[in-house]
């Protein structure tokens, strides 16, 4: 198999690439480091002795490096899924924060995700076996907020784009999944206080590659981040405007 | 950036300072600027002494640069990146037919680690230390910015970078050189001696012929056990297969686990008990067996236990490397202060060892003695004594082992302290990179 991972080169994108590195697949990673992206590519062919192309680029800075990512996927002569682990937050997403940081915000987690995967649909539906998409929301797009208030607008339209996928996906090979992230022991979350544990990368991604079969549609992580959701939601106007989180 | 404060403790149990944190996971993470504030690297944390915290030191933990970068099948030369564990490494090179012949005990100690302690194997008369096998290094300091290193282009800073716990920069990347494997099963030979004196007359008889040769010995100050023990000696069996695995139960320690029981198990007669227990246990194995690489390289793999019985308040481990011509009488006096003192002493072992002595680094030609024992205040007294001991056999302590050495001791043993000290400041004027060790010591 051969998947195509953005954001590859640390956090959720570079576990799931050791992941799926470990069980031969083969591998195109997407990163803005080109430095980082080669130690990792040269650590996965070593180890795993897997083929590993990389593509520098910055996703929020337009599409050009698409062309790119298509010419190498005709090169590997297909492609089977696609990881979209990729995102940004910012520390003042507020109302103070620059409309030119709304922008990029929106465009690293929403719209470079929404385009890369619109315009790489015709590879996986071309495939004559089962491809998937697997894209990430997060926990904070369940009910806006005073806080990261970009970033879960964002979220939430990536989330609304993926039932979309799933739907329009409904009559084909194509497995369109969904996770809906809480906490992750990741550099986005180091140093910031938590209300609840952050959850282990690695059995994250075991879950997800489990998974990868699966038509399940959307699905949060830590399962019991579900709940907590539920709660979010069902809080009535008048508590919910009064939690400061 | 930001930063997390954590509780770190030296993996003996005696240093414990919170301190600031960070993980870089990319390389302009590590290069991104931390002003004028000190910094140091922390790989497995399994030096004994605090040479990864302290000092007012924000902690830099390199474990996610664990990358294999490069690696050459036909000359053995392998890049890696400085946090990948020794483990790691040899999971990737022994079943491409490599290895790498200087070792230390446990699994989770990173290459970056090894580099910044010159650490030793289980045979270093026969294969030296660390440096031996580091053909360049990448370091990173904010006044040199990425520069590589090596013995021929830069000998200065390789030989300050080598055995100079980590205060000349970070450590990025290594380059090593790997030596070809003949097989990876090991034929070990186990041969039951009485003394200390004893177990280094086999070791210097069978050190010459074999990959490995250390002795185990039981220290508890009673007169019918004390230096008894085995010799571990053997080789690699030559053999097709090259499999990197275990017979053991792995689950790995790290410094603050190894301090979960709250009192020691270990001392006074408890000791006794335990050491009686373990001798009938080793002498009813087979004194010739076959195993696997990775139980021969790591003994204490399975065996975690031993640290743990220290408790919370932990262990003292002092080694020492004396001149051969003093090593009988360095021992004789050792055993007489144990059991004059009726020090709480466990276990110690012997190896021969050949180097080179420069700046602070761990090495020179005669026998390394390594002693581990109940921290108290009995054993801070007799550490004192054997300080003197030390001193004036002409010998050398280890560093990285004990996190009590005080300068003064320090000083007297290396006649390149001042020099190293020089040189640091000559080459970071700001000294930037310092740990608590480095501080006790004055460097």
């Amino acid at each position: 198999m051969i998947y195509l991972i953005v954001g590859a080169s640390a956090g959720l994108g570079r576990c799931l690439s050791q992941q799926l590195a470990s069980l031969g697949h083969d591998l195109i990673l997407i990163s803005s480091s080109r430095e980082d992206l080669k130690a990792m590519a040269s650590d996965l062919k070593i180890r795993h002795r897997i083929k590993v192309e990389i593509i520098p680029a910055d996703i929020s800075a337009g599409d050009e490096y698409l062309d790119e990512v298509e010419k190498i996927i005709k090169t590997m002569k297909g492609l089977d899924g696609i990881f979209c682990p990729v995102g940004a937050v910012s520390d003042s997403d507020d109302l103070c924060l620059y409309p030119a940081r709304v922008g990029l915000l929106t465009n690293v987690n929403y719209m470079s995700v929404a385009s890369l995967i619109t315009r790489l649909w015709p590879f996986l539906t071309q495939q004559p076996r089962r491809t998937v998409v697997v894209g990430f929301g997060s926990i904070a797009a369940v009910r806006g907020r005073s806080q990261n208030i970009a970033y879960s607008a964002a979220k939430r339209a990536l989330m609304s784009f993926f039932e979309s996928l799933r739907h329009a996906a409904a009559t084909s090979q194509v497995v369109v999944q969904f996770y809906i992230l809480g906490y992750l022991d990741t550099n986005q979350a180091f140093g910031k206080k938590t209300l609840l544990p952050r959850a282990k990368l690695e059995r994250l991604c075991r879950k997800i590659v489990d998974n990868l079969q699966k038509d399940f549609g959307a699905t949060y992580y830590p399962r019991y981040w579900s709940f907590i959701a539920l709660l979010l939601k069902l809080t009535p106007w008048f508590l919910f405007k009064r939690l400061t989180f | 950036m930001l930063l997390e404060r954590k509780r770190f403790v030296s993996f003996d149990g005696g240093i414990t300072e919170n301190a600031e944190f960070l993980r870089p996971d990319r390389y302009r993470m590590v290069e991104a600027s931390l002003g004028k504030k000190y910094r140091i690297v922390r790989g497995g944390g399994y030096s004994y002494a605090a040479a990864s915290f302290g000092g007012g030191s924000i902690v830099q933990d390199f474990t996610l640069f664990n990358r294999v970068l490069e690696f050459d099948s036909q000359s053995g030369l392998i890049k890696v990146e400085a946090g990948i564990s020794l483990s790691d490494l040899l999971s990737v090179t022994v079943p491409r037919g490599f290895w790498l012949p200087v070792i230390p005990g446990y699994p989770a100690i990173t290459v970056g680690g090894c580099v910044a302690a010159n650490v030793h194997g289980k045979n270093p008369s026969q294969r030296g230390t660390f440096r031996n096998y580091v053909e360049e290094l990448t370091l990173f300091h904010p006044a040199y910015g990425v520069r590589s290193i090596s013995e021929l282009k830069d000998p200065l800073v390789f030989h300050l970078t080598c055995g100079g716990y980590g205060l000349t920069g970070a450590i990025i990347s290594a380059t090593l050189r790997l030596e070809r494997l003949p097989g990876s099963k090991t034929l070990v030979k186990r041969i039951s001696v009485g003394s200390f004196n004893e177990g280094l007359e086999v070791i210097s008889e069978v050190g010459r012929q074999n990959d490995f040769a250390y002795s185990m010995h039981q220290a508890y100050p009673d007169r019918k056990i004390i230096g008894r023990g085995y010799v571990s000696t053997g080789g690699m069996v030559p053999d097709e297969s090259a499999t990197w695995q275990t017979n053991a139960q792995v689950k790995m320690i790290n410094a603050s686990g190894r301090g979960r029981i709250p009192f020691s198990v270990f001392g006074g007669l408890r000791t006794r008990l335990i050491l009686t227990v373990h001798w009938l246990t080793e002498r009813a194995k087979p004194t010739t067996v076959t195993e696997p690489l990775y139980d021969s390289l790591f003994p204490f793999v399975g065996k975690e236990h031993y640290f743990t019985l220290y408790g919370k308040r932990g262990l003292v481990e002092c080694q020492v490397i004396v001149p051969y011509k003093e090593s009988e009488q360095f021992l004789n006096e050792l055993q007489r202060l144990l059991l004059k003192e009726q020090v709480p002493a466990v276990m110690g072992s012997i190896k021969l060892f050949k180097g080179e002595p420069r700046l602070l680094r761990f090495e020179m030609d005669g026998v390394c003695v390594a002693l581990d024992l109940v921290r108290c205040e009995k054993t801070m007294r007799f550490l004192s004594a054997m300080d003197q001991l030390t001193i004036s056999t002409g010998g050398i302590p280890f560093v990285i082992k004990d996190s009590r050495l005080p300068a003064k001791t320090i000083n007297s043993c290396y006649p390149e302290y001042e020099l190293m000290k020089e040189y640091l400041l000559n080459y970071d004027p700001d000294r930037l990179f310092r740990s608590e060790m480095s501080q006790r010591l004055g460097l």
